[in-house]
């Protein structure tokens, strides 16, 4: 081969393989700069999805918290039971939440470890402390919360793990939210008309005959009744007493009088729960009844037993 | 120098290689381009859904679903929220029979990013999917 052809030949060949390392080189790098691309790309989606689980938990917890909550009150109150055993109702409903959230979670390849504690609830008054952010998200943003409302809180510890690519995530909530219906309101109203009904009641026995003692009782408990029934009004509750007093001789100058208000039912006009597809309110249903000893030193006339029945609503 | 036939050969077969390692480079995305532009609508989806559940969105689902009612008005709220050079649609099924039950919107691509949330209702639970693509 001629020297002039040597060269050329020499000079191609090297050519060639500079390209080739060139190309290969920048085939290498971009694979690389693509595998980085891919495991942050990867790392970023993993965090996301486990961040927005998280948030999902905190939300639809509350949102489930709520929606039990108003439930369990409106049946709470119909049956007047203790308003403290809501805690304890609300909190026998959440091991069905953590087992269905966990569930879903499982369908989008997080493993879950969620646990919901210290379920609690007190009456809301104005200095309590409100997340605006977790009342927004049950729709209550500018809602004009009222003393005597349901304050519920609990903590939400969640540890969550991506099956896919192991990122790990966790976080602990403080849910504090408020139900709009004012339960304790209406066990304090209940309150104050037991109270009332309690301390005054002996001063209303007096008469010569059994239906005027029962009459006189009746007379002094519509009116105590109907006062208290008018400042409910101005609260923004609706009442409705049934009562029933009974007067029995119990020899010739004493008798028994029997104050049974059988039918108190206190409703909260401001607040509604919802129950499947309607909107219910609030009623407190309950009764009481006092038993006064009356003795007249003149002695007793009229029937060994007077009962006189009827309501008072406002 | 001249150049022979054989060097005018190599040197075509090295241009030709050049530009079309060139062009494949430029004009095909690469998969790490692909996973960038699938987690940034991803990411929106995730936004879309969480700013939603912050707005009460998610709460009005529950109600509405536990009460019997639609609930498209609530998915158009919630799409209002998509930028506007993406499109978003909207799904929600319900696990227990699979069924979809209420959608809105639709991808006007085969690249999109995905993010869901679970709601629980008294009623069972719902799955709330957010699909984010070009518009």
């Amino acid at each position: 081969m001629p020297s002039k052809q040597k060269v050329d030949a020499f000079i191609w060949s090297a050519t060639a393989i500079c390209v080739g390392i060139i190309l290969l080189s920048c085939s290498t790098s971009e694979n690389f700069a693509s595998t980085l691309l891919l495991n942050m790309n990867s790392n970023r989606m993993a965090s996301d999805k486990l961040q927005l689980a998280t948030q999902n938990a905190l939300f639809d917890l509350n949102q489930y918290l709520y929606c039990i909550a108003g439930g369990e009150i409106y049946h709470l109150a119909a049956m007047g039971e203790d308003p403290q055993t809501l805690s304890a109702n609300l909190w026998a409903r959440m091991p069905n939440w953590i087992n269905s959230f966990n569930e879903g979670l499982l369908g989008r390849d997080i493993q879950s470890e969620i646990a919901v504690e210290d379920v609690k609830i007190d009456p809301y008054t104005l200095e309590k402390r409100i997340d605006f952010i977790q009342l927004n998200s049950i729709g209550f943003s500018t809602y004009p919360f009222q003393d005597g409302s349901v304050a519920i809180s609990a903590s939400l510890k969640i540890k969550l793990t991506d099956k896919i690519n192991h990122a790990r995530f966790e976080k602990f909530f403080r849910i504090q939210i408020i139900h709009p219906v004012r339960l304790y309101g209406l066990y304090d109203e209940f309150n104050n008309l037991q109270s009332m009904v309690n301390n005054l009641s002996c001063n209303w026995c007096y008469g010569n005959t059994t239906y005027a003692i029962a009459r006189n009782v009746e007379v002094n408990l519509v009116s105590v009744v109907s006062t208290f029934l008018a400042k409910l009004s101005v609260k923004n509750f609706h009442g409705k007493i049934a009562y029933v007093i009974t007067c029995t001789k119990n020899g010739s100058n004493s008798c028994r009088v029997d104050v049974v208000l059988t039918g108190i039912e206190l409703t909260d006009l401001s607040g509604y729960v919802q129950l499947n597809s309607i909107m219910e309110h609030v009623t407190l249903k309950a009764n009481f009844g006092v038993e006064v000893l009356y003795t007249n030193g003149f002695g007793l006339g009229g029937l060994d037993r007077i009962q006189l029945v009827n309501k008072v609503e406002n | 120098m001249v150049l022979t036939l054989t060097d005018m050969a190599a040197a075509s077969i090295l241009t030709l290689m050049i530009v079309v390692s060139v062009l494949v480079q430029s004009l095909l995305p690469g998969e790490g381009l692909i996973t960038n532009e699938i987690c940034y609508r991803q990411k929106v989806a995730s936004q879309i859904l969480e700013a939603s559940m912050i707005n009460g969105c998610l709460s009005k689902l529950a109600r509405l679903y536990e009460a019997g009612h639609g609930l498209d008005s609530v998915l158009n709220e919630m799409s209002q929220l998509c930028p506007q050079n993406l499109v978003c649609c909207l799904k929600i099924y319900v696990p227990e029979n699979n069924g979809l039950i209420a959608c809105t919107g639709s991808i006007h691509d085969t690249l999109y990013g995905e993010s869901s949330v679970l709601i629980t209702t008294l009623r069972g639970k719902m799955d709330l999917i957010c699909q984010v693509s070009r518009r």
